[in-house]
């Protein structure tokens, strides 16, 4: 395995980038009644913009053979969301985002026999921590009643389980 | 059993409203009786002792009690309802786990309707048989 370090001292394996960049979907077809785009393809960040007013942020933790948390991220800003169309809309990012991640984790294993699940998703109230050792990050565009939002996907991955991969 | 309008009696489960609402939307159907939806095991159960089902669709990842765990307690508890698990994780380890808790097949999400329709008749030709 390549190990590569950044000015950071954070020990990177760049093949894990690579093998979960390919397991990245361009579109999901979430039952006909949202569509996920894939806008910008994951790249290794050093920290994040903070989550601002308009976005609703969920949460996912990661174990297995990889560990930490990806938080989902989706924009409502300019969205005219009544209370029950918001309910509705939530649910439905929340289970685009579930679908999303599973799958992107079903994909690391069937393609590079690296094994991670992750929890069920819960709704983010506190800000999200850049992880000291791997943060990426990639964006897509789900589509809702032909309104588009956008979603920031973050991944803090922990170092020690990363080496092993 | 008679194919009789409304005969077959399905659970949904997943923490999901947009899940359930979806294969609610999907089962749609005469042949179908959805007796409830349960957002977690607990909720589930409740209704397993009061209403009758022939099948019980369960997500497998969920909060406190997990889809699995939920399968082999219907299995052990509840021997005639037969359960199709659901997950946006498709791993094979997954799939062996829910096929050895009990589960009679397992869908990955997104699936389509036709897949939940296919999964459903080929448990309820197996019910008919018996």
């Amino acid at each position: 395995m390549n190990i590569i370090e950044n000015g950071h001292n954070n020990i990177i394996p760049e093949s894990l980038i690579f093998k979960l960049q390919s397991s990245l979907k361009e579109e999901i077809n979430i039952y006909n009644y949202a569509y996920l785009i894939l806008d910008c393809p994951l790249i290794q960040i050093k920290s994040h913009h903070p989550q601002t007013q308009n976005e609703i942020s969920i949460q996912f933790r990661i174990e297995g053979e990889i560990e930490g948390s990806v938080t989902c991220l989706i924009d409502t800003f300019k969205r005219s969301i009544n209370i029950n169309s918001e309910k509705n809309k939530k649910s439905i990012f929340t289970e685009s985002m579930n679908i999303l991640v599973g799958n992107i984790f079903t994909a690391l294993e069937n393609n590079h026999h690296i094994y991670a699940i992750c929890s069920s998703p819960v709704l983010n109230k506190n800000p999200i921590h850049s992880s000291r050792d791997l943060n990426l990050s990639m964006s897509y565009k789900l589509l809702i009643e032909a309104e588009e939002y956008d979603c920031r996907i973050i991944f803090n991955l922990e170092k020690n389980k990363i080496v092993e991969v | 059993m008679d194919a009789a309008k409304n005969e077959y009696r399905i659970l949904i489960v997943d923490d999901s409203d947009f899940s359930r609402n979806t294969i609610s939307a999907m089962l749609d159907n005469s042949r179908y009786n959805i007796i409830g939806e349960a957002s977690n095991a607990k909720e589930a159960i409740n209704i397993l002792r009061d209403r009758v089902a022939h099948i019980a669709i369960i997500d497998v990842v969920m909060p406190e009690v997990s889809g699995i765990e939920l399968a082999e307690y219907i299995t052990e508890n509840f021997t005639n309802v037969s359960i199709i698990m659901i997950s946006s994780l498709g791993q094979e380890s997954i799939v062996i786990d829910s096929i050895s808790a009990g589960a009679s097949d397992y869908l990955q999400k997104p699936f389509t309707k036709e897949d939940l329709i296919t999964s459903v008749e080929k448990i309820l030709s197996n019910i008919s048989e018996d």
